[in-house]
């Protein structure tokens, strides 16, 4: 009996530090895109961000481009003057694709990768015929495909010649023309899931709030810290100053971390309550 | 004579069977990828009118408090922990047996019968966490498996044929074990043997048929309906032989580990010598069976993360590259303390031969280069860090040490722990024998050349992985293996050509080892058991919100991804219910050899009616 209590305590101590060594390391929980993502009728400029969101794979459930057409990595084909290049392509003798145009070409790349593969970049033994490209239709909607093909238009300064959705094409996940269509994502109501909805605990902590990040600075007493930042400025304006333009100023010993555009994303309504609700916590 | 060629032939073809299944082929993987998988099957039109359903939040039923995900998660791995177990064992009891018969050893034999004694209540664990975990599936998630049986259904039948045909010739084999052990009869136990393994394989491959198409569906169209009536082409998706390989060679590691755990604690139980030095061998010759078959389980892994990446390259970044790759250090953190434990036994093991005491000198060197590389593979390369950290490392990578967090590091760290384990087997296996032939310091010589040789072809390799792309980086991972594949299998026959004829410098005295020693052997079986729950996560989470990769998405509440912390709790939860129930096996293993004494009275009665007589 002894021997087995022995056995048993040895097993049970192992077994514990397997098991607390890892809850000692960054906890993420990983949510899936929305079921049914309803969009409304969008910028061009709104547009083209959602389309670099894509890109550098910061919508739920696709990891995005950059994690192959990195020019580091070289896995697959760097991205660069995409709206000359897509042109230049469809000249290549060995495309036998069915696009007229770079849009078309854009598009028939995401869709059907194997149509035309860039020299190099093929599966092996393949003789550069099969793209090992995912089949990015299972992640993307047309709409979002769309989006994807203005950003790569515009990031080297082509012209877009997508359109973005205008609201008229119908209610719902209908995928007519450019994109789906139907009202925006519901409005955060409390500062709690203004906090959950941008990701704010990621990197910030507030204790009413929620969030216990550990990036950037404290905004548990930002109402009374954030007065004495920037000298003739309240702490009200510094908050609002502060999402709408983080790069402003970078609070000493910090890294600056904070994207910009945040403020883009949120409604009026959501940014006023955020920054009352901080400028309140004091 | 005639006979024994038949039993011969039945025996040869039966091998044969098995080894189909676990023969990569490449060129399917090229047809198979991701997003060419639908088109490239060349199959006449299906018949099959059924597409994958599309489902919402309220089509997964609520048992109560039951939390789905947790329930199925823990069954199947409770039912993989047993099936795993009761794969394996069936595996090496036949290699044991037929040592037994080639060496003409009895201890084999007995090892071989005492393994299949304790793992006879397993088989019924494992048929009954089955039933617990169709039960799970049926009732939270009916549509998901109503569509893959819908797409399977003609290998559920010969799976429910291999199961029946698996308990039938499970009990013939163990029960005739004594009716059937010398002579031409012997053989025939073996082909029992063989019988038992093809059923037991039949039910591995069938089930990673289905678990490889969750993950690499092929043969179906984009909203999943069939493209083909051909269930050959469902089965062989690209994740199937890897898969194969892969649960092959792991059940018998896991297999050994849990039997070499057994043998310990029989060990430190045991009170008399004969019975020591019994289990002494029996934790011996499974932790070998262990050891030996983790060496080759990181190289079949790499084959695995290979085909992910071949299949869909978002799959495989997931796994390596994002939310997972911590887990990767954790595998780590384990893969070292197996290592270290199954070294420090050998080590251990030295002690009780004759003659082990020229190496032991070495023993420090060895346990410093597995010490350095166990170091290395598991420093990671970008950690999260607060904002005080990342200053005063000036920015989010540790120039020194973030170098070492990629695969050329980790693959020179995996192939030298490799190296130098074998080298420690290496010295073990030689330590009381003294070879007489004529070129023993040139053969010497040699041996450490070539050593050397490769170990320095490992290094530089990695080094080399530095300074060009990625895709050269992973293939030159592929020399690093074959100069440790090569070191081990020329040095054994070096090594084994040496010893004809060499002088023993004594018996090697089984049951004199300390009692410290075998906790490494029940660290080997907590840490294979666990990190098998912790591998299947991985390769289960990597499929993120689908059922079926790409094809079938998973709407539940449950369909996120959960923090480590979450997962390591249900991983730790299933190996406790695990290791009880396998205490539970083996108690009652024991029970079946306990004798109550007669009582007074029916001793008394047959004592009387022994006079009468």
């Amino acid at each position: 009996m002894k021997t087995f209590i022995k056995v048993i305590v040895f097993s049970a101590v192992i077994l514990s530090v397997y098991t607390i060594f890892p809850m000692t390391l960054p906890q993420q929980r990983s949510e899936p895109p929305p079921l049914e993502e309803k969009v409304g009728a969008l910028t061009m400029d709104k547009f083209i961000d959602i389309g670099k969101d894509i890109f550098e794979g910061k919508r739920g459930g696709f990891g995005g481009c950059i994690l192959c057409h990195d020019p580091k990595l070289r896995r697959a084909p760097e991205l660069v003057n995409m709206h000359a290049t897509s042109e230049d392509r469809l000249k290549d003798p060995r495309y036998k694709g069915k696009a007229k145009k770079g849009e078309e070409y854009l598009r028939e790349s995401m869709m059907e990768p194997s149509a035309f593969v860039v020299a190099g970049f093929g599966v092996a033994g393949s003789n550069d015929t099969k793209s090992p490209m995912l089949e990015i239709k299972k992640y993307l909607k047309p709409w979002e495909i769309n989006a994807a093909i203005a950003f790569l238009q515009s990031k080297d300064g082509g012209e877009v010649t997508v359109q973005p959705p205008t609201g008229d094409e119908g209610g719902g996940e209908k995928e007519a023309g450019a994109g789906a269509v139907a009202a925006p994502p519901a409005p955060a109501r409390t500062p709690q899931e203004f906090f959950q909805k941008y990701g704010c605990g990621a990197c910030h902590k507030h204790e009413k709030g929620g969030i216990a990040g550990a990036l950037a600075p404290d905004l548990t007493h930002i109402g009374s810290s954030g007065a004495k930042r920037r000298p003739g400025m309240s702490a009200r304006d510094y908050i609002r100053e502060s999402i709408l333009n983080p790069t402003a100023f970078i609070v000493p010993g910090m890294p600056p971390i904070m994207p910009p555009g945040f403020g883009d994303r949120m409604t009026a309504g959501e940014f006023e309550m955020a920054v009352a609700f901080l400028a309140d916590s004091k | 004579m005639r006979k024994k060629g038949l039993v011969t032939g039945v025996l040869i073809f039966l091998i044969f069977l098995l080894l189909i299944p676990l023969i990569p082929l490449s060129n399917e993987t090229v047809l198979a990828q991701e997003g060419h998988s639908v088109t490239s099957v060349e199959e006449a039109p299906s018949k099959a009118t059924f597409e994958a359903p599309k489902l919402k939040p309220g089509d997964y039923p609520q048992l109560g408090w039951v939390k789905s995900r947790e329930a199925v998660w823990v069954a199947a791995q409770v039912h993989l922990f047993f099936g795993a177990f009761v794969l394996a064992v069936p595996i090496f009891v036949l290699v044991i047996e037929g040592l037994g018969i080639f060496t003409k050893d009895e201890r084999y034999d007995h090892i071989a019968h005492e393994i299949m004694k304790v793992s006879m209540t397993a088989f019924s664990l494992t048929a009954l966490t089955g039933g617990l975990l169709t039960f799970a599936l049926l009732t939270l998630y009916p549509d998901f498996i109503k569509y893959l049986m819908r797409i399977f259904q003609p290998t559920v039948i010969f799976y429910i044929l291999a199961f029946i045909g698996e308990a039938i010739v499970c009990y013939t084999y163990y029960y005739s074990w004594d009716a059937l052990r010398y002579g031409t009869k012997k053989w025939i136990h073996l082909t029992l043997g063989l019988l038992l393994n093809t059923f037991g394989m039949t039910i591995l491959f069938i089930a990673d048929a289905w678990t490889g198409f969750m993950m690499t569906p092929v043969g179906v169209d984009a909203a999943g309906a069939p493209i083909t009536d051909n269930i050959w082409v469902f089965i062989r998706n690209p994740f199937w032989i890897p898969l194969n390989l892969h649960r092959f060679i792991a059940n018998i590691a896991f297999g050994g580990a849990i039997v070499g755990a057994y043998a310990g604690y029989k060990f430190l139980s045991s009170t008399t010598p004969e019975e020591k030095a019994r289990y002494d061998w029996m934790g011996y010759t499974s932790n070998f069976i262990a050891i030996a078959a983790l060496l080759p389980l990181p190289f079949a892994g790499y084959i695995l993360m290979a085909e992910i990446y071949a299949y869909s390259q978002q799959m495989g970044i997931t796994a390596m590259g994002g939310i997972f790759a911590w887990l990767f250090i954790v595998q780590a953190t384990l893969i070292g303390s197996v290592f270290l434990g199954a070294n420090y036994y050998l080590w251990c093991g030295m002690g009780r031969i004759s003659g082990a005491e020229r190496y032991t000198p070495v023993i420090k060197y060895i346990a410093g280069v597995i010490v350095l590389a166990f170091l290395v593979w598991l420093t990671p390369h970008t950690i999260v860090m607060t904002a005080i950290e990342m200053k005063k490392i000036g920015g989010s990578h540790a120039a020194l040490l973030s170098p070492l967090g990629i695969m050329p590091a980790k693959n020179t760290a995996a192939n030298t722990m490799i190296l130098f384990t074998f080298l420690s087997f290496f010295l073990y296996r030689r330590a009381n024998k003294m070879p007489t032939v004529g070129w023993v310091g040139a053969g010497t010589v040699v041996m450490k050349v070539f050593f050397a040789v490769a170990w320095v072809n490992i290094i530089f390799l990695g080094i080399y992985g530095y300074l060009v792309p990625t895709a050269f980086k992973v293939r030159a991972s592929v020399p690093q293996v074959l100069s440790t594949l090569s070191v081990a299998l020329i040095l054994l026959i070096l090594d084994v050509i040496m010893h004809r004829k060499a002088r023993t410098l004594g018996p090697i005295q089984w049951g004199k080892m300390s009692p410290r020693s075998q906790y490494a052997l029940f660290l080997l079986a907590i840490s294979f058991t666990w990190l098998m729950a912790l591998m299947g996560y991985i390769r289960s989470g990597i499929r993120q919100h689908w059922h079926v990769y790409t094809i079938m998405r998973d709407a539940s509440p449950d369909a996120y991804t959960p923090p480590i912390g979450h997962a390591v709790l249900v991983a730790t939860t299933a190996t406790v219910i695990f290791m009880v129930l396998v205490i539970f096996c083996f108690w009652i293993a024991q029970l079946s050899t306990v004798k109550q004494e007669p009582l007074p009275e029916i001793a008394g009665a047959s004592g009387s009616r022994e006079e009468e007589r």
